[in-house]
């Protein structure tokens, strides 16, 4: 009876693409863990000057169509409304007025970036206001001339908020998009249209009851509320010192 | 430089810049396409890092983790991997 020779060579058991794929994930670990923000401050600094707005000092007005004139002239018009409105309204003179350079969809992130950074004295966890008593975020990340806004709203957080005349206490949370959800008992006098702020920042709004679910069968109701504005819709925000937060 | 070299340059700065410019959808459905239609796409590693780089926030939505495009890439790299193997049309 013959058999058949086992092979002297030793099969590779982990292939190379494999070997390289370990190499790269305990590469990234190390990194992570020792320099956190090495690669995002790197990256950032050498791709956030091409982010920046196009502001031309000098335009030859004579080599513009007349169209291209009335464009421009309704554009600044509405830009100037905008700036307007956001500015007149505010009372703190250390608020920083900052432009959206890039929000969702063009981030998976839930999150906004915004062209101001260490740079312009901000920090981690100064509040981010629209339309000036609006609050949508607080800065989550700061690097030399941008900063990354975590948005309250983004999926899972959670945040203790005041409902209503009576400042009735819960926990917010966010539902993406500018939606909160928050339960309550279900006899709370909550109604559609009541305001929700954050507690010590009193006159900021936070939000405003879209609808009320109650069902008889649960001592809890869950109250929907969403921001009074689309923050997807908005090129500007305002910056408060996180001590200074109204 | 072999033309798919050139190739794969050239498609590698479309990625790039659609991570600056373009919506993250349209970075990651390149991404995908191209793992599947080179043999094997290291480049998705560097796409992932890179992402996360600009754009990466500790969020609830994905367990606070703000490097989760890196760990994606890292798992689409090596189930397509084992993908490629299992399909007869990569067969050298």
């Amino acid at each position: 009876m013959n058999y058949e020779l086992r092979s002297s060579t030793k099969k590779n058991k982990i292939s190379t693409p494999l070997k390289i794929t370990f190499i790269i994930s305990i590469f990234l670990i190390i990194m992570y863990f020792i320099f956190p923000l090495f690669f995002s401050s790197f990256i950032t600094a050498i791709i956030s000057p091409v982010w920046k707005i196009n502001t031309p000092k000098y335009v030859n007005t004579e080599q513009i169509s007349e169209n291209v004139k009335d464009i421009m002239i309704s554009q600044l018009k509405i830009e100037n409304i905008e700036l307007k409105e956001i500015m007149g309204r505010a009372t703190n003179k250390n608020i920083l007025l900052s432009y959206i350079l890039k929000k969702p969809p063009y981030t998976a992130y839930d999150s906004f970036i915004i062209d101001v950074g260490t740079k312009n004295n901000v920090i981690k966890g100064d509040r981010v206001y629209v339309l000036d008593n609006i609050l949508i975020g607080e800065i989550a990340e700061v690097f030399y001339d941008t900063s990354r806004v975590k948005l309250f709203s983004s999926y899972g957080e959670k945040y203790d908020v005041l409902i209503g005349e009576k400042n009735i206490q819960a926990t917010a949370i966010g539902r993406g998009g500018g939606s909160f959800e928050a339960v309550v008992p279900r006899d709370l006098k909550i109604v559609e249209g009541d305001t929700v702020t954050i507690p010590n920042i009193s006159i900021s709004i936070f939000g405003v009851v879209g609808e009320v679910i109650a069902d008889p069968a649960r001592a809890f109701s869950t109250i929907l509320f969403s921001q009074p504005i689309n923050i997807y819709e908005q090129k500007w925000v305002q910056i408060y010192e996180k001590e200074q937060s109204k | 430089m072999k033309k798919n070299n050139l190739s794969r340059v050239i498609l590698g700065i479309l990625v790039f810049l659609s991570i600056i410019w373009a919506p993250w959808w349209l970075t990651w459905s390149l991404a995908i396409i191209f793992l599947f239609y080179f043999s094997l796409y290291y480049e998705i590693f560097a796409w992932g890092i890179i992402y996360d780089a600009l754009y990466g926030i500790s969020l609830s939505e994905y367990w606070n983790v703000s490097y989760i495009f890196s760990i994606a890439s890292i798992v689409l790299f090596i189930i397509s991997f084992i993908i490629k193997k299992k399909l007869i049309i990569y067969e050298a």
